[in-house]
């Protein structure tokens, strides 16, 4: 049977958009600690404050608080220039000095895993909040953040999830970041098109615009997505390749699944494939590959001829 | 030294929130300015960058860093300067600032904002870096003081007497989150209007004001909430002190609509020290 239907989500135009909130943002407050109160374990004898350079300082805070597991265990593993904790981080009457440390390696953590909550919220959905933390916690001691900003820090997740269901649910949820973050350059127009006389049409040749994303994919991703969206509790899918365009209107990102013969004209096109030749990879039975191409169009997937 | 370097006191801001964009740009409600967080507008040349645009044409722009990393002992990272410096051409930003901390070292980026032992060392080193940034900007630099929950026992100087002294020697401008220093002076056990007596308000160009999550122990940053009487009384000092300065709210988590959060940062004027507009 043939597929010949644009497939839109539930083909409400409303409901694949994605609101703005799902634009991640970063701020300099401290992420809430979900433990309201800590036990204080009281301070042990203090000795001589030390302070060595400042550089072999910052190494060893950063060492310790970042630690993939504990401060305990970053503790372990950093030598102390000092004979105790005390003498480099002052307790306080309420918390010890790993306490105190404490505080900062679960800020930078949870910044993280937030980060990446953010990116991947329907992977969080599919895998459960623990696990997907669990996962997270190794993503962020694999790929920690070398750069000032957070916006490409996920970018490595996909492939570090590896393949499978989630690995596709990760690639496009992170096609929904690049689409965002993506440069809008002033789309083909179907009044320039217009402009074009039909017999030049085989030979135009298009320019994907930077705010366009084609997958293709081993499982079914979108279709799961969407159902999560549609506050449905869908079962992670079997093997089923699909295609999924991931585009931005304006401030909306919309998805727009593609039939295997729709898909076979946009790879074809998107390869830099003149009109005609991607053409002749459709499935001659399809009549209306002239409505695809509208719809590509009217989602801004082209460039203007520069 | 001019007075906050002769910025201008742009009143009473909101830090811009995505959560808030849709209601901005259909209202255009009346705010006296804007505070962006930078980093959420570098890398990007999608949609953060053509709201952005959008808000700038209609508001004054603050741009707010956490990424400076001024106390770093890792080389100054001048790609992010250059991003830093086009932006605030690009968005016409009043002036910039970051925060007195580091928040990384041999190239790891942690994202948070690590807390520095306030040595002579520490001031030479900050002082010049801070000096270098300036030169580069062609503009002055405001530093924020920032929420800790740990304190070097190696310290010599509280971290007041420290951005005194690095306020002069890198002859850099403030900001002073009064709601920074409540939650650090709780945290380590310190007198908040002791330190605020020792800081050099004509340094002083921007205050910013924000709720906290008092977790028992220790006080987090969270920026979640209404801002506690106790900080708007100490607004109410600082403001004074500096003789007014632009005042901002920060609300970064359950961040609700526009207009309480609005409603929120006005409330500053009620604790502000009069000023002629508020007379008229």
């Amino acid at each position: 049977m043939k597929k010949s239907r644009i497939v839109r989500g539930d083909g409400g135009p409303k409901a694949s958009a994605e609101e703005s909130e799902q634009l991640h943002e970063r701020a300099s407050a401290t992420p809430v600690f979900e433990t309201k109160s800590m036990p204080s374990r009281g301070s042990g004898p203090v000795g001589a404050p030390v302070i060595g350079p400042l550089d072999s300082l910052e190494k060893w805070f950063a060492a310790v608080v970042t630690h993939p597991v504990s401060v305990a265990d970053g503790l372990a593993a950093a030598p102390l220039a000092a004979s105790s904790l005390e003498q480099l981080i002052k307790p306080t009457d309420r918390m010890s000095a790993l306490d105190r440390l404490e505080v900062y390696h679960h800020g930078y953590h949870a910044r993280l895993v937030d980060c990446l909550v953010d990116d991947y919220p329907v992977v969080q959905h599919a895998m459960g909040e623990k696990a997907f933390a669990a996962l997270a916690r190794k993503y962020i001691a694999a790929h920690p953040s070398t750069v000032p900003n957070l916006n490409g820090f996920g970018r490595r997740f996909a492939a570090f999830v590896g393949d499978g269901f989630i690995a596709d649910l990760a690639r496009l949820e992170w096609a929904m970041v690049e689409v965002i973050h993506g440069r809008r350059s002033p789309p083909l127009s179907a009044a320039s098109l217009g402009l074009i006389p039909p017999e030049s049409w085989p030979e135009l040749r298009l320019m994907p615009n930077g705010t366009l994303r084609f997958l293709e994919l081993d499982y079914p991703a979108n279709a799961y997505f969407q159902a999560v969206r549609d506050g449905k509790k869908p079962r992670k899918p079997k093997a089923q390749r699909s295609a999924t365009a991931v585009y931005r209107l304006e401030a909306r990102v919309w998805r727009m699944d593609f039939t295997p013969s729709m898909a076979a004209v946009l790879r074809a096109l998107l390869a830099g494939a003149k009109l005609g030749e991607a053409l002749e990879a459709s499935d001659p039975g399809e009549a209306d590959v002239r409505m695809w191409f509208q719809e590509w169009v009217a989602g801004d997937f082209f460039r203007e001829p520069s | 030294m001019q007075k906050r370097f002769d910025l201008p006191d742009l009143g009473f801001g909101l830090g811009l929130r995505t959560v808030h964009y849709g209601h901005i740009l259909r209202e255009t409600p009346a705010v006296d300015w804007f505070e962006i967080i930078s980093e959420n507008f570098l890398e990007t040349e999608g949609r953060p960058l053509e709201i952005l645009d959008e808000i700038a044409a209609r508001y004054p722009i603050v741009m707010h860093g956490v990424a400076m990393s001024i106390g770093s002992t890792d080389p100054l990272d001048w790609d992010y300067l250059k991003q830093l410096k086009a932006l605030r051409d690009r968005v016409k930003a009043r002036w910039l600032s970051d925060h007195l901390c580091w928040t990384g070292v041999r190239g790891k980026n942690t994202h948070d904002l690590l807390p520095l032992p306030y040595t002579e060392e520490s001031l030479k080193h900050v002082a010049s870096r801070v000096r270098e940034v300036q030169d580069f900007m062609g503009a002055p630099l405001l530093l924020e003081n920032p929420s800790s929950y740990a304190e070097f026992a190696g310290s010599t100087m509280g971290e007041h007497e420290f951005l005194a002294a690095l306020a002069k020697e890198a002859d850099c401008g403030l900001l002073l989150d009064v709601n920074n220093v409540y939650v650090s002076c709780y945290n380590h056990g310190l007198d908040a209007s002791a330190y605020l007596a020792a800081l050099p308000f004509d340094r002083v160009a921007q205050i910013h004001v924000a709720g906290h999550t008092n977790n028992g122990p220790y006080i987090a940053d969270t920026h979640i909430g209404p801002v506690i009487d106790e900080v708007w009384a100490l607004f109410a000092k600082a403001h004074e002190a500096a003789g007014g300065a632009a005042t901002l709210l920060e609300w970064d988590a359950e961040i609700p609509d526009f207009e309480t959060t609005h409603a929120e940062a006005l409330k500053a004027k009620h604790y502000a020290s009069s000023r002629p507009e508020d007379t008229k």
